[in-house]
């Protein structure tokens, strides 16, 4: 217990502890409302609803009527035709498996060597699937497990969760306490084995709440706890599962399972970083070790010759999902042994080991005085280092100060991974819902570009063909009669605002830049500002934590050099976290419309028509990126200032978070009223824009937030260069 | 070469850091004693100009250090009292970012790495990383930074904290040799490290400068009337525990 209440007492840890449960379940979550806050949790709720009634009138039906009766919605991503389909067949499954293998025996190819792994692979398998005869697969409510089995994202919970209280144990050693601990009587033994029991009970919690909460939501959402009775092959990812276990005895060997992974993980983990003195070290070998076996796991095929690594993996243990749910036998000496056994020996084998192994370093090691024999290695590797970081320049050290020392290259690269897999546009402006939209849509394709005799005469062809076919269907008169429309519309508009009128794609630019879709925009610029504030908290705060602030100043270089070159560096991770995104929107939007039609005065799309200035679509479009950028600078420039005032990381990401992502989390949620306190018009972009022009003039509201970025620079500056 | 204080106060609040502070300092090792709290480091951090004087002035060859900006942290060496370091950094990659700081020349700093390094007999360790050294080590790393560029002024805050005897004889025998040209001002609150070097010890009571003096002048400027009181043997230790007002019964 005073283990434990010594690893709570970090305020620090306490609140990531607390915090990731509610995370790992926001996450299932947003996964369950299809990855859109807005709205994502109407639809979850109507997902959730209709599988229910679904099955419940469903429910006692043979499978073949349920099929007949699926036959209508089977493509509405509900999964039931297929689940009844997988019920019907289980049984004609399980006599193919029979089958199969007598047939196989027989064959001279595998049948031949009745020695062989082959031969007795076939043997087991048939007579491990002979033992299933006489379950039944039943129809019922499989998608509670089913998407809870899916979301693998707990099992890194589980894993980071056991990886704190990991770090918590060398803590010890970090501080320089490990003679202290080590000097009184159950500073040795005692504090091993408590630490043990901490890690144990730690994995346990960890499941429980990773596993237990995304379960317990998914049944509230999905329903099917009355269907726990019913066998684990009822459900479609369990068809090769051979565990003579219900829905419900399988959750629990999960979790048991879970639990005692968990422990293993943290102990194998807790090892490494005992066993190898140098912290650096032991990390780059973590590190080695779960790249590689991510490797094998991610793309070794399960027929390949080296399979097996892709099972023999410790990641087999982080995610166990698969080694309980899918039959598949691995080769042990020319024998066949089933992947969880073999999985279940071998955790059992290299937990005694690496515990005893615990134990000893803990209890006998010497902690000081060994021979440094991997010290002359890291001493080489860090001389090789030394070698380039000598030649550093200042600017490229605060970078390597900020990214590496400072922790933010984690924030930006996961910024990046992020930003990579945003959707850039909505489908809001989708024709395909309107016929005659979708035929508009069809001649835009073809008539684009500016508007001419040429597609004057374009138009007149496409009626003339109309009218050689007097039985065509209406819509392409329809669709004709829009785009004659909005080629006049067009046409007199530009000659209005004198400028030269084009027929462009405003669908695509719609589902950009329309103000149904700025829920899009919004989201991205939301998420880009909260990883540009995490990366710009730490930037000064960072100096006043380790003391080195005053170092610096006392130096030519160390003020107005190290101020201006931090922050060019908060600037560049905020670019990057830019580029990710809308630089990336940039390249998909030009793609989209085509290179020449940025030429095209901006005006001619709808959403820029109100724009005050003459200006082309593609100057329209940097005009927008512009903003977006200057509305991201403020928020960086608004942080490096709170930094400057604190001297931790957090103390500067909670104050940033309030000013600047509280309102703009109001906005995302239509609270219009939050616009006016908000950045996110600005870093979202499309709105801003629409603010220049006739929807008022709230775009010019970027100048008092870029006055205020210049004035908090200034004041920054002064408290940096000048006297402090 | 004349770093002159004149008036020199600085207030936290209603408390008086440092007092109306005065004194010039030539060529030469000035030790600054005083208790915890004494006011020596507000006086290395005013000089150093990393808080702001309430009044006074600190000028160096005449013209005021804030008017003399980076050029007068051209000729600074400082080192702090908190061990202010990049714990991932190794020695070297420290010493040569700072180095940088200080305007030496790129081609030069490896050559000036290698001399404080050999000086704070740190060369061994010079591409361990921060965190694996000892405190003592640390020390020396930061009274390495110090020394790089050969500054004129060095302002040492507590050097030799955490530091072993051998270390601190050596570190001693260095600062002494450097003073032949610069100023040398070294905070302590221990006696015996500026006893045998310091040309002029400074005692700071409260923020107030209460006797400057050398250290044979310290010693022979003890009241007669207290002189009976300490015996036939007494130490510069006496002394300053009389002056700042400690019983050395105590």
């Amino acid at each position: 217990m005073n283990e434990l209440r010594r690893i709570l007492s970090d305020t620090r840890r306490k609140l990531i502890l607390l915090a990731l449960p509610f995370l790992c379940l926001g996450l299932f979550l947003l996964e369950q409302m299809g990855g859109n806050i807005r709205g994502g949790w109407e639809l979850m709720q109507w997902v959730g609803q209709t599988y229910r009634e679904r099955v419940e009138s469903w429910r006692g039906l043979e499978p073949e009527e349920i099929l007949a009766q699926a036959q209508a919605t089977r493509y509405d991503g509900l999964g039931l035709y297929e689940q009844a389909e997988h019920v019907r067949d289980y049984e004609a499954y399980l006599k193919t498996v029979q089958e199969q293998a007598a047939r196989m025996s027989r064959s001279s190819l595998f049948g031949g060597d009745k020695n062989s792994f082959v031969y007795r692979n076939i043997q087991k398998t048939a007579a491990d699937f002979k033992s299933l005869e006489g379950i039944r697969a039943e129809f019922g409510s499989d998608r509670a497990v089913e998407q809870w089995i899916a979301f693998q994202t707990a099992d890194w919970f589980h894993l980071l969760a056991v990886i704190l209280f990991v770090l918590a144990f060398l803590e010890d050693r970090r501080r320089g306490l490990l003679a202290l601990v080590r000097s009184t009587p159950g500073g040795r033994k005692r504090v091993t084995l408590s630490r043990l029991a901490v890690l144990f009970g730690v994995s346990f919690v960890s499941a429980l709440l990773f596993c237990g909460l995304p379960l317990a939501a998914s049944f509230a959402i999905n329903g099917g706890l009355s269907d726990l009775g019913r066998s684990i092959q009822s459900l479609q990812s369990f068809k090769t599962c051979t565990l003579h276990l219900t829905v419900g005895g399988w959750i629990l060997l999960y979790f048991a399972v879970k639990v005692v992974c968990g422990f293993f993980v943290g102990v194998f983990f807790w090892f490494i970083l005992s066993f190898l003195e140098h912290i650096q070290l032991a990390w780059l070998v973590i590190i080695g070790i779960l790249g590689a076996e991510y490797m094998a796991r991610r793309f070794i095929a399960p027929q390949m010759a080296l399979g097996f690594l892709r099972y023999l993996n410790i990641f087999s243990y982080i995610s166990p999902a698969e080694l309980l749910s899918r039959y598949q036998n691995m080769n042990f000496f020319g024998w066949p042994v089933g992947s969880f056994t073999l999985m279940a020996w071998l955790l059992l084998v290299l937990f005694v080991l690496l515990t005893a192994g615990l134990m000893l370093i803990q209890i006998r090691r010497h902690p000081f005085g060994n021979r440094d024999v991997l010290g002359r290695l890291i001493r080489g590797v860090n001389r090789f280092f030394d070698f380039f970081r000598r030649r550093l320049p200042i600017g490229l050290t605060e970078a390597y100060k900020l990214l590496f020392l400072g922790g933010t290259l984690i924030f930006l690269l996961i910024g990046v991974y992020v930003g990579w897999g945003l959707k850039l546009s909505g489908s809001d402006y989708n024709p395909y819902s309107e016929p005659d939209a979708m035929v508009m849509a069809q001649y835009v394709k073809e008539a684009k570009g500016p508007i001419t005799q040429e597609t004057l005469d374009y138009l007149e062809r496409a009626q003339a063909q109309l009218d050689a076919r007097p039985t065509i269907s209406n819509q392409f008169r329809g669709g004709l009669n829009m785009l004659k429309q909005e080629v006049a519309e067009r046409q007199q508009k530009a000659a209005e605002g004198g400028y030269e009128p084009w027929l462009l794609d405003q669908v695509t630019i719609n589902n950009y830049y329309g103000e149904k879709v700025w829920y899009v925009s919004r989201w991205n610029a939301l998420l880009v500002m909260f990883f540009a504030i995490l990366c710009a908290a730490p930037v000064f705060a960072f100096e006043e934590q380790g003391g080195t602030a005053r170092l610096l100043r006392s130096m030519s270089r160390g003020r107005s050099r190290v101020f201006l070159h931090k922050y060019l560096v908060v600037l560049l991770e905020a670019l990057v976290l830019w580029a990710v995104v809308f630089g990336r929107e940039w390249l998909e939007i030009r793609e989209a419309l085509g290179r020449e039609f940025l030429a095209a005065p901006a005006q001619n799309a709808a959403v820029f028509e109100a724009l005050p200035v003459r200006i082309s679509l593609g100057g329209a479009l940097l005009l927008l990126n512009l903003i977006r950028l200057a509305g991201l600078l403020v928020t960086v420039l608004v942080t490096a200032w709170l930094s400057r005032q604190v001297n931790t990381w957090e103390k500067a990401v909670m104050p940033a978070a309030a000013l600047l992502l509280m309102p703009a989390a109001l906005l995302y949620f239509d609270q219009d009223w939050a616009r006016v306190l908000s950045l996110l018009p600005f870093t979202g972009g499309a709105e801003a824009m629409a603010g220049f022009g006739s929807a008022g003039l709230y775009g010019f509201l970027l100048l008092p937030w870029l006055a205020l970025g210049v004035f908090l620079t200034l004041r920054c500056r002064r408290s940096w260069v000048k006297t402090a | 070469m004349e770093l002159k204080l004149e008036n020199v106060t600085k207030r936290y609040g209603q408390k008086e850091a440092l007092s109306a502070f005065s004194h010039t300092f030539r060529e030469g090792i000035y030790g600054i004693l005083g208790a915890n709290g004494a006011g020596k480091s507000t006086l290395m951090n005013l000089i150093t100009d990393n808080v702001k004087r309430d009044g006074g002035s600190i000028e160096y060859n005449g013209t005021d250090i804030l008017k003399l900006g980076d050029s007068f942290r051209d000729i600074l060496g400082y080192m702090p009292q908190q061990q202010g370091l990049y714990e991932g950094m190794t020695a070297e990659g420290f010493l040569a970012y700072l180095a940088r700081l200080k305007r030496i020349p790129g081609r030069k700093i490896p050559r000036e790495i290698t001399r404080v390094l050999r000086l704070t007999n740190l060369a061994d360790v010079r591409h361990d990383k921060i965190s694996s050294f000892s405190g003592g080590m640390k020390q020396r790393v930061l009274l390495a930074q110090a020394m790089l560029g050969d500054p004129q002024v060095l302002i040492l805050d507590e050097p030799t904290a955490g530091l072993d005897p051998k270390e601190r004889v050596r570190l001693r025998n260095y600062i002494f040799e450097l003073a032949q040209n610069r100023i040398v001002l070294l905070a302590t609150h221990i006696v015996s490290d500026i006893e045998a070097i310091a040309g002029e010890i400074l005692l700071l009571k409260q923020g107030k400068l209460i006797k400057a003096a050398s250290p044979k002048e310290l010693m022979t400027s003890l009241p007669a009337d207290v002189k009976p009181l300490m015996g036939s043997y007494f130490t510069l230790e006496d002394v300053y525990l009389h002056y700042l007002g400690e019983d050395p019964d105590e």
